[in-house]
């Protein structure tokens, strides 16, 4: 219930109502093109948003590839190889040379020239590096072939 | 309420042209104002009380409603959806005058334009309102003409209920001493 006894109906029931002049005819034309033009800006946003999204997700992925990359164990195959010369060393010589540790001998022999020259020159570490992996791989295989072997009876 | 709709935002609108609308249609949308733009004017210049500003809120309201139209879930009838969205345009445009805002009543009504003060030339309802000062007119537009309650009004100008029903109760004082010889002068006119 209304607190007030007054009411505006009451009040203007003695007047006539107000005559409206109609609305400009270029109103809608304007709105709509208002509306249109809003509608590309925000369509053009979303597309710069869109790609900002994208390029950031790019560099995400890349940096996260880089950090995974970074984050491999790399081998120090240098130490690798000093390894497994110790273990050849400590086992005893064969009665004969198998001819597979014969050819990996040989290829050690010419892998040692080849990291004398490149420390020589002052090659960087990314050259010496396979040399270093190549020999570790050929001391594995003497190793194996060595371990299978048979050993001369001392008398 | 009034048993005869105060404007023409109780007119229905088909679904079909509602869902081409929220689907960004410009030929439902221009049926949509071929519907409600004139309800949308006249609740514009009563809350207003200038034809210009009254046209720019039009502007401003389809805009408006063109741009949330897809959250219009059909709870109330399209027409009255689109009403509280042009009041609630009208109100901000309001808070954006520099208008005094006051929460005293009897100051706010100061403001109003005197009984005395060419009383003859109040020919109309709406030339009645434009004596109002910009905030009381439209909480005596939005209550007595458009069905607002008090608690709504509070909620839309960011007051307590009673500072509304003050508002409204000196506004429509204020009304009847500006109506009361206006009456007199329209009908000695005619």
């Amino acid at each position: 219930m209304n607190e007030h006894e007054l009411n505006f109906h009451d009040l203007a029931a003695g007047l006539p109502a107000r005559t409206i002049e109609p609305l400009p005819p270029d109103l809608w034309p304007r709105i709509a093109a208002a509306h249109l033009s809003r509608r590309r800006q925000r369509r053009w946003r979303r597309m710069a948003a869109g790609g900002a999204a994208l390029a950031f997700v790019a560099a995400v992925l890349v940096s996260a590839s880089a950090w995974r990359h970074a984050a491999m164990p790399v081998t120090d195959w240098q130490a690798r190889a000093q390894a497994l010369e110790l273990q050849l060393d400590a086992l005893p010589l064969p009665a004969t040379s198998a001819p597979m540790a014969r050819l990996a001998e040989s290829e050690i022999a010419n892998l040692d020239a080849s990291l004398q020259a490149a420390y020589d020159r002052g090659a960087a570490r990314h050259d010496i590096d396979p040399l270093w992996q190549r020999r570790s791989e050929l001391l594995d295989a003497l190793l194996s072939v060595r371990q299978q072997q048979p050993v001369p009876a001392r008398i | 309420m009034n048993d005869k709709p105060a404007t023409g935002f109780a007119q229905d609108i088909d679904a079909m042209t509602l869902a081409r609308a929220q689907r960004g249609d410009m030929a439902a949308f221009a049926q949509l104002y071929q519907r409600y733009a004139r309800a949308c004017f006249l609740l514009a210049l009563r809350l207003t009380g200038q034809r210009q500003p009254a046209e720019d809120l039009v502007h401003e309201a389809f805009l408006k409603m063109m741009d949330t139209i897809g959250s219009y879930r059909g709870e109330a009838p399209f027409g009255a959806w689109f009403k509280r969205l042009t009041a609630n345009t009208a109100i901000d445009w309001l808070r954006r005058q520099r208008h005094p805002a006051t929460n005293d009543a009897d100051t706010l009504l100061e403001h109003a334009v005197g009984p005395d003060s060419d009383s003859a030339s109040l020919v109309d309802a709406d030339s009645l309102l434009a004596r109002l000062p910009p905030r009381a007119r439209a909480i005596v537009v939005l209550h007595e003409l458009e069905g607002y309650t008090h608690a709504e009004l509070a909620a839309l100008f960011g007051q307590s209920e009673s500072y509304s029903k003050s508002i409204l109760a000196r506004a429509l004082k204020r009304l009847q001493a500006l109506a009361t010889p206006a009456a007199h002068a329209s009908k000695v006119a005619l």
